[in-house]
């Protein structure tokens, strides 16, 4: 007994492998977990609160050793399986590393199966962390707004949990091929931006956005007119309204924050930076304290953009 | 008269119409062209009635020279009166459209001089989207009773759906209410646009790039409430039009007093609770293999207010039920209360990896508060449950009568029995079905 307390490195049966944050480098990590013995027990990212009671092993991202995990998913587990690994790790989950690392690791075991464990627990945790990201990025779709600026460019402002925006350039760059614009996550501070050519994603500071458009705002009110003529009085059910349009995202649906017919004093590149303007152009109903501004989110992670999206392809 | 009277008037006047769902086409981008349609369709807003706001929902103009009682825009009413120009409702469409407002455009009228004459301004409207603003986003068109075939043929080929109002669920109802849309003229259209579509289907089998002819298929909306017509009258017809003139949806709406007409009834709430009983109804219809006939008939022609279609049926049908759950094959599942389509496709999957018990059904997504008492799990049944109708009646409408907002009358307070039926444990947290992301995904 006296001896087990007394331990004073950790023995090796309790690794825990310690990555940098990128897709390719969790893959790396779980490619390191089949050549060590013991099997490491989880994979976490910078964020993680490290233990004291554990050996922490930092893994190199090595491209050719997340290749071939890649590989290795599409061959054993279906490309349904990869294409669920890439989906969960845009989850704002701090498991998220252990729930995907688990995931495959009971994939490749049982390989293409994997699919009817519907009801094992690394199966169950797996689904619910794709299924949020998938969730969060239609309401997303749904819900984003864009302006016309000056010069042609749409300009949509989304606050996520999840990183959701390499799932919705896609979609957008797909439906609006002739227009370019910019998707602007307020909570990560980047921006995905497409030329009418091809889209990509990057850090939102440093660009400056132009002027709305002359007709913007007439736009708006006649948008915002038929919301609410379209209601019908006799059914008004705030409940049900809530349940399919979450009051977090009322802020940035004009519909649901803009005064009817009110005029923008300030540039929306301003508008990221003064809150008392953020305040008049969308009176939010959420108090301020509550919203995750620029500061603390500022330090999250940027997505590895282009890496992700050829990983995607 | 400016845009935003001619929006407000135009809106106002459109707002009864119920379907506005942009589902059914599946259409990726084309480069240069703008927009896109996506299978299951997308909700952009929702109003503060709770309705999804997917498509611009308008009419092309409220001026109608017919005088339907039940309608707002009836010739009688004392309304204010609009028309949109061809060109500011396209470019209006356009413009919200790139914004990400809205899904597509909704587009009715009503008749201004003669069918043929508004069914001309419809076309002008999404021909200019098509053609000049090289539109490919989602567009629903009501075709106008009592207009002419080549002109139904025409917007076919420009919609992605058409429908054409059946109105009111029988004819002697349509005659008495609507006195200018004779049967005839309803059906017509409708017969025209299913050969249009069957025809369709070979020439795209033959030619893959034939024009397709409306691919999110016919819809169709009736009026609840207004006559007297029963649910049996409205399920059979709903199936027959299903059957007949393979019809994607047809729409329920709960009349809302709009009308001053001695046949209609006044000051009475719209009848929510039926219509989500229709809806309900439907849904077995059309996903689950259910008949009308086996949900109602002659002698008990109302869904029941305190129970679900589903549960009223397996309890009239105790006799084949418990249902093993891990033999059932997939029409047995879809029969079982708090089994949709989706959790049933799970539970075929999940077997595959070995027995499931009641715990794993939860986690798959079964709503258990209903689903428990009508099956087994290897062979046993849930604990403390009695397959008898009695026992099972007490526990599935104690909900509705504890809580009777929304009934139309006061529910009996307990039904006396000489063995009062115990609780059983209610499995929380299954309540999350797949029933209704199913069902929100399909409207």
């Amino acid at each position: 007994m006296a001896e087990i307390l007394n331990v004073t490195t950790p023995p090796d049966d309790y690794a825990i492998l310690h990555y940098d944050d990128s897709f390719e480098g969790m893959l790396t990590a779980v490619f390191e977990s089949y050549t060590r013995k013991p099997v490491p027990i989880s994979i976490v990212g910078q964020q993680h609160q490290k233990r004291l009671d554990v050996q922490y092993i930092t893994i190199e991202t090595d491209f050719r050793k997340s290749e071939r995990v890649i590989d290795g998913i599409n061959r054993i587990m279906g490309g349904d399986a990869y294409e669920r690994v890439w989906t969960g790790f845009l989850s704002c989950n701090p498991d998220k590393e252990d729930i995907i690392y688990k995931y495959i690791r009971f994939g490749m075991k049982v390989g293409h199966k994997v699919h009817f464990h519907l009801t094992d627990r690394r199966v169950m945790n797996m689904d619910k962390l794709v299924k949020l990201v998938g969730r969060e990025s239609s309401l997303q779709i749904e819900f984003v707004r864009f302006s016309r600026m000056e010069g042609g460019v749409f300009y949509g402002r989304i606050e996520p949990d999840n990183d959701v925006l390499p799932l919705m350039m896609p979609f957008f760059a797909d439906r609006f091929n002739t227009q370019p614009f910019i998707i602007h996550d307020t909570r990560r501070q980047t921006a995905g931006l497409y030329d009418t050519q091809e889209w990509y994603i990057r850090s939102a500071e440093g660009i400056t956005m132009p002027e709305y458009s002359d007709d913007e705002m007439k736009y708006r009110a006649l948008w915002k007119r038929f919301y609410n003529t379209i209601a019908i009085k006799e059914r008004i059910n705030p409940n049900l309204r809530r349940q399919h349009m979450p009051k977090k995202f009322w802020k940035n649906i004009i519909e649901m924050s803009m005064v009817d017919g009110a005029k923008p004093t300030a540039l929306p590149s301003d508008i990221s930076r003064s809150k008392d303007a953020e305040r008049f152009l969308n009176p939010s109903p959420l108090p301020q304290d509550k919203i995750g501004t620029s500061a603390e989110s500022q330090e999250l992670r940027l997505p590895a953009d282009t890496g992700s999206q050829a990983a995607k392809k | 008269m400016d845009l935003m009277d001619k929006l407000s008037i135009l809106t106002d006047s459109a707002k009864y119409d119920v379907a506005c769902t942009s589902s059914g086409s599946n259409r990726s981008g084309v480069k240069g062209a703008i927009g896109s349609t996506c299978l299951p369709g997308v909700c952009h807003s929702f109003a503060a009635d709770g309705r999804c706001i997917s498509l611009l929902k308008v009419l092309m103009t409220n001026i109608c020279v017919y005088d339907c009682q039940y309608c707002v825009n009836r010739r009688s009413n004392d309304v204010p009166r609009a028309a949109f120009t061809p060109e500011e409702l396209a470019l209006l469409t356009m413009e919200f459209y790139q914004r990400n407002y809205i899904e597509g455009l909704f587009l009715s009228s009503g008749v201004m001089q003669s069918p043929d004459a508004s069914m001309e301004r419809m076309c002008r409207v999404i021909e200019l989207l098509r053609t000049s603003y090289r539109f490919n986003g989602y567009i629903h068109a009501k075709a106008i009773p009592g207009s002419s075939p080549e002109l139904v043929r025409k917007l076919g080929l420009l919609c992605d759906r058409i429908s054409v109002n059946i109105e009111l669920p029988s004819e002697q109802s349509l005659r008495a209410l609507a006195p200018d849309k004779p049967k005839e003229n309803i059906l017509r259209p409708m017969t025209e646009i299913r050969d249009a579509l069957t025809q369709n289907k070979q020439e795209l089998a033959v030619y893959r790039h034939a024009p397709a002819f409306a691919p999110a298929g016919q819809s169709t909306q009736m009026i609840i409430g207004a006559t007297p017509d029963t649910d049996w009258q409205i399920l059979r017809l709903s199936e027959s039009l299903y059957k007949k003139y393979s019809l994607k949806r047809v729409f329920y709406s709960a009349y809302i007093p709009v009308g001053n007409h001695a046949l209609l009834p006044h000051d009475q709430p719209p009848p929510l609770l039926r219509e989500h009983r229709l809806y309900q109804a439907d849904w077995l219809l059309r996903f689950y293999g259910f008949k009308a006939s086996e949900l109602l008939d002659d002698k008990r022609p109302s869904l029941d207010p305190l129970l679900d279609p589903k549960c009223n049926w397996a309890l009239g049908h105790l006799d084949i039920f418990p249902v093993e759950v891990n033999l059932a094959d997939k029409e047995m599942l879809l029969r079982v209360p708090g089994i949709g389509p989706m959790s049933a496709m799970r539970i075929l999957k999940a077997r595959r990896a070995g027995a499931l018990s009641f715990d794993d059904l939860k986690k798959i997504g079964v709503v258990m508060k209903r689903a428990m008492y009508f099956i087994t799990c290897k062979g046993k049944m849930y604990p403390g449950v009695r397959l008898t109708h009695s026992f099972i009646y007490e526990n599935l409408t104690a909900d509705a009568r504890r809580n009777p907002k929304g009934l139309p009358f006061a529910p009996e307070s307990e039904q006396l029995s000489l063995f009062p039926a115990p609780a059983v444990p209610q499995l929380s947290a299954a309540d999350k079905g797949g029933e209704a992301v199913w069902q929100k995904s399909l409207m």
